[in-house]
């Protein structure tokens, strides 16, 4: 198992689940540990272009619908997008898909399929010295045991 | 990661609510000052004029003020000459920051006073002497600001390692993720002494004698293995700067090359063999003995202002992205967000038949 925790200066990615909690504004402990995060660092957590990229399919996947996209849809669009250029946004580039090809294969062919993604957010974040901050910790787990030349997942459970 | 430590640091203010003043300008030698009031940081800055620049006719006046031997503001207005009334309107405003040196201070102080100024909302700015009196609005991008606060954070660790050691940096255009680095290690020996760090391997010499075979088997069944304390420096900026000594624990401890290293020592010829140990979990607890002191007085006056703004600063910007994360979702309706948030499964959001449908 070549996982972390992450420490105090640990850079880290949100993963799908923490992004979103963020954005319904209800949780009071994901806006708490964000705080926190920003305080101890002065920067915000990072996404990956993975997240951005489900970020946008969701609107995107609406606005092909009938009757949209309407002006609420377009509205959080705008505001989406104004929120991922106000983060630093990872690229999925060459050493994120070494890792990614690396670590598919080695997964059992049964797992969930929420896992690929995940596999995509560790892959980026391992290959730019990153953290993830994400409830799911048994996935990333997993992901964590198949990683390539020892690199370690540093792991923030929010 | 790195920080650049020069660039333009330019704000301007376009939605200028007032500001008229009456011509001629005084001169320089009766005493202008340039006065910001940040209501929302409670923050006001006095800071003598140096230099009055007015080419009113093409519609622009500068005032440049000097803060300290650090820092130059230079607020250039452009607007309205009014011949008949005799005033200048002023309609935007651009406030240019330029460090005379390039320290951590001066660096410090621009990244205050500009992470304040795009925070805070409304800023008063006066000069007593002409009856001008400006409220400015600034707006820059978050991230922005984010990495200003960012650079501010090294700055002031870079202070404090200043302060300690005794020694004033000259910082260069551009802080390598090396250096920031090193700069945070210095900076958490200082002022917190123990701390976990992360560490992936560490390389140790054993001389193969039979001491040597009985340590290494004792250190495989430790999970955490202590290794010094050692004399510890580290080069900032091209100066060494000496550490005090450090112990460091490593955490989750496994001995990578434990079969080679035991086959080596039990040679028992004195000849010297590496032992690579690595922290599963990637990371060491630092202990650091006999380090240098701060002094009990850091800052002066004017920097102590400016450090004490650190939470509100903090706070100003956090509620902003809050608030700009919410706004993403605002508007729409619970069945509406459950929708675009709602992920596709990879295979479903990638995979397109020949008609350029989703299959």
């Amino acid at each position: 198992m070549t996982l972390g925790p992450a420490l105090t200066e640990t850079s880290l990615v949100l993963d799908n689940d923490i992004f979103n909690a963020w954005r319904y504004g209800r949780d009071q402990h994901i806006r708490r540990a964000i705080a926190d995060y920003q305080s101890r660092l002065k920067l915000f957590p990072a996404l990956t272009a993975m997240t951005v990229y489900q970020a946008l399919y969701g609107f995107e996947n609406k606005s092909i619908k009938p009757d949209e996209p309407n002006q609420q849809t377009i509205q959080a669009r705008t505001e989406t997008e104004r929120l991922s250029k106000s983060c630093d946004v990872l690229p999925f580039n060459q050493r994120s898909a070494e890792i990614a090809a690396y670590i598919v294969p080695r997964l059992s062919k049964n797992i969930p399929k929420g896992t690929l993604v995940d596999v995509f957010i560790a892959a980026t974040a391992l290959a730019h010295g990153y953290g993830v901050a994400t409830r799911n910790r048994r996935d990333f787990e997993l992901i964590a045991s198949h990683t390539p030349d020892s690199l370690i997942l540093r792991i923030a459970a929010w | 990661m790195s920080t650049a430590v020069l660039e333009s640091n330019l704000l301007t203010a376009e939605n200028v609510l007032s500001g008229v003043f009456s011509i001629p300008l005084p001169q320089v030698e009766q005493g202008l000052s340039l006065c910001f009031d940040v209501p929302a940081f409670q923050l006001q800055l006095t800071i003598p004029i140096t230099e009055v620049e007015s080419d009113m006719i093409a519609g622009r006046v500068m005032f440049r003020a000097k803060l300290e031997d650090d820092v130059v503001l230079a607020l250039t207005g452009t607007g309205t000459f009014n011949s008949e009334a005799d005033n200048f309107k002023i309609e935007q405003v651009d406030l240019q920051m330029e460090q005379l040196t390039e320290t951590a201070r001066a660096d410090f102080i621009i990244s205050t006073i500009r992470a304040a100024l795009i925070l805070a909302g409304d800023v008063y700015v006066r000069i007593p002497s002409i009856q001008l009196d400006v409220t400015l609005r600034f707006d820059e991008p978050l991230l922005d600001s984010s990495q200003m606060l960012r650079r501010r954070q090294i700055d002031y660790r870079i202070m404090v390692i200043e302060r300690t050691v005794g020694y004033e940096f000259h910082l260069p255009s551009d802080i390598s993720g090396d250096e920031v680095r090193d700069i945070t290690l210095a900076y958490y020996a200082i002022v917190d002494g123990s701390f976990v760090w992360p560490i992936d391997s560490i390389k140790i010499f054993f001389p193969a004698t039979r001491e040597s075979a009985d340590m290494l088997a004792r250190l495989r069944q430790e999970t955490s293995i202590p290794i010094g304390p050692d004399p510890f420096s580290l080069k900032l900026f091209g100066r060494q700067i000496v550490l005090g000594q450090r112990g460091i624990i490593i955490q989750d401890a496994v001995i990578e090359n434990l079969e080679t290293a035991q086959n080596e020592i039990s040679k028992n010829d004195g000849h010297v063999v590496p032992v690579l140990i690595r922290s599963t979990s990637g990371q060491a607890k630092y202990d650091f003995f006999a380090i240098p002191k701060p002094p009990a007085v850091m800052w002066d006056a004017n920097v102590q202002k400016m450090v004490e703004l650190e939470s509100q600063l903090d706070v100003a910007l956090v509620n902003r992205y809050h608030a700009l994360a919410t706004a993403t979702l605002a508007g729409l309706t619970e069945e509406q967000k459950k929708e675009v948030t709602t992920f596709p499964d990879l295979d479903e959001a990638f995979i397109v038949d020949m008609d350029g449908e989703h299959v």
